[in-house]
């Protein structure tokens, strides 16, 4: 069988392209656009949704668990939730979880 | 600016600064999301002299003062011999350049955060560098709430400066419809700490790096005065501490340049209050989730359709990593780590 690009070997070529070709041009071409800013920002973006694709079911099952956030705000608001360590675990591991996608360095 | 436009101003800003003047240039400066920058190069009776104009961009953000309002501020912090470009002149004719302008003299260096924070050619000495800083915080913090100075648009100073800035962000929270638990979390946490009465000051309220000029030698501006108001002086210390704008110098506790005691010591030597550590550091929590609110409004801009932007929406993401740093600063101690403290 011949070998298939999946989405994410697509993505992932994209992302070199835009850094390793189009941004080294621009840096070359036009050293004071903010063009080769925005091509880097453009590749940034699409790293973010590759891992954010990867981590998808984990995404996923927290979702399912912070489940009712309005509700939540307003019981943190109100004091029911003060030093919870029971809360305080599942956010941090919600917000680790979503700073692994869009800046993984910060984890 | 097209050659109209050029004209219009050459001749408004003659009669403002009752000269003869000619506009030679104008440039568009890059950065300011929510303002429109440019050089004007003019000669002014045959001498010639660089402006910077600010005037709105196409939408603003919530907390932002109107032009006319950062004008004054300016012009009271040169009063109070706070290093700032000299302010020029206002316009509020909506016919000259599209939108109300202020004109403020050029200055010298260069602002941007990460580049200082790397480049050791500027500045100058960087312990030095952040002892000036705090001297010049010092000076904004003299200015004191009192009518008819200018400023009376800012209002009547808050009682209790942490607990309006709670309940501030708790209502942009609402206005956005994000229902943020991290975010809550750390604003519950700092409406627990014990409240503290200190006289109000005038504070910048984004006072950090890359909101300052610097050159070879060290600090030629203090820049961005559209969020400054009356608060309690800590905030300034604690946003320009918070490790969120260090940029990745987090060992450089002052604003990723220099010592915090350095800073400390500039301000205090300047007649800034004593310092109050417990303060600041509820402040450098609080210095998080206002920029993870900042970082989710613009990622709105975005989100909403009013203005198309992948910075804006890559902003937005910027409050995860906020976020975790707020629940890092206020984790729940455990009994025993209590009884030991």
């Amino acid at each position: 069988m011949t070998p298939e690009t999946t989405g994410l070997d697509l993505l992932h070529a994209v992302e070199q392209t835009l850094v390793n070709e189009v941004g080294p041009l621009l840096a070359e071409s036009a050293p004071s656009s903010d063009a080769r800013f925005k091509v880097l920002m453009a590749a940034s973006a699409i790293r973010m949704v590759m891992r954010e694709w990867r981590l998808r079911d984990e995404l996923a099952a927290l979702a399912v668990r912070a489940g009712g956030h309005g509700d939540l705000v307003a019981a943190i608001r109100a004091g029911a939730h003060d030093a919870d360590p029971a809360l305080h675990a599942a956010l941090l591991a919600d917000a680790e979880l979503r700073t692994s996608i869009s800046r993984p360095g910060a984890v | 600016m097209d050659e109209q436009a050029r004209a219009r101003l050459a001749d408004w800003l003659g009669q403002a600064l009752g000269a003869r003047l000619a506009v030679t240039g104008a440039v568009r400066l890059s950065g300011g999301a929510i303002q429109e920058n440019w050089q004007v190069a003019a000669l002014v009776d045959g001498e010639p002299r660089a402006f910077v104009i600010r005037k709105d961009a196409a939408a603003t953000i919530a907390a932002s003062h109107s032009r006319e309002h950062e004008f004054a501020l300016i012009r009271q912090a040169h009063a109070a011999g706070v290093l700032v470009p000299e302010p020029v002149a206002f316009c509020a004719d909506m016919g000259v350049l599209g939108s109300p302008f202020a004109v403020l003299a050029k200055v010298g260096g260069t602002g941007f955060g990460p580049r200082i924070v790397k480049d050791m050619a500027l500045g100058g000495d960087r312990e030095r560098l952040v002892a000036q800083l705090g001297a010049e915080l010092a000076r904004i913090h003299a200015i004191l709430p009192a009518p008819n100075t200018g400023i009376d648009f800012l209002g009547e100073p808050p009682a209790d400066p942490l607990r309006a800035d709670i309940a501030g962000l708790k209502q942009s929270l609402d206005r956005l419809g994000a229902a943020r638990p991290a975010l809550e979390w750390g604003l519950r946490w700092a409406e627990c700490q014990p409240a503290k009465r200190r006289a109000v000051t005038l504070v910048h309220r984004d006072f950090r790096t890359g909101n300052y000029m610097v050159d070879a030698e060290g600090l030629t501006a203090i820049l961005d005065w559209e969020f400054a108001g009356w608060g309690d002086p800590m905030s300034d210390i604690g946003w320009f501490c918070a490790t969120c704008w260090r940029f990745g110098r987090t060992d450089l506790e002052a604003g990723g340049i220099g010592s915090r005691a350095a800073f400390y010591a500039g301000y205090e030597k300047a007649g800034g209050r004593p310092v109050d550590t417990d303060a600041v550091a509820v402040w450098e929590v609080m210095a998080h989730i206002r920029w993870a609110v900042i970082a989710l409004q613009q990622g709105e801009r975005h989100a909403s359709g009013r203005e198309f932007s992948l910075e804006h929406a890559l902003t937005g993401r910027i409050a995860a990593e906020l976020e975790l740093a707020v629940l890092r600063m206020t984790a729940p101690t455990t009994p025993s780590e209590r009884s030991s403290a």
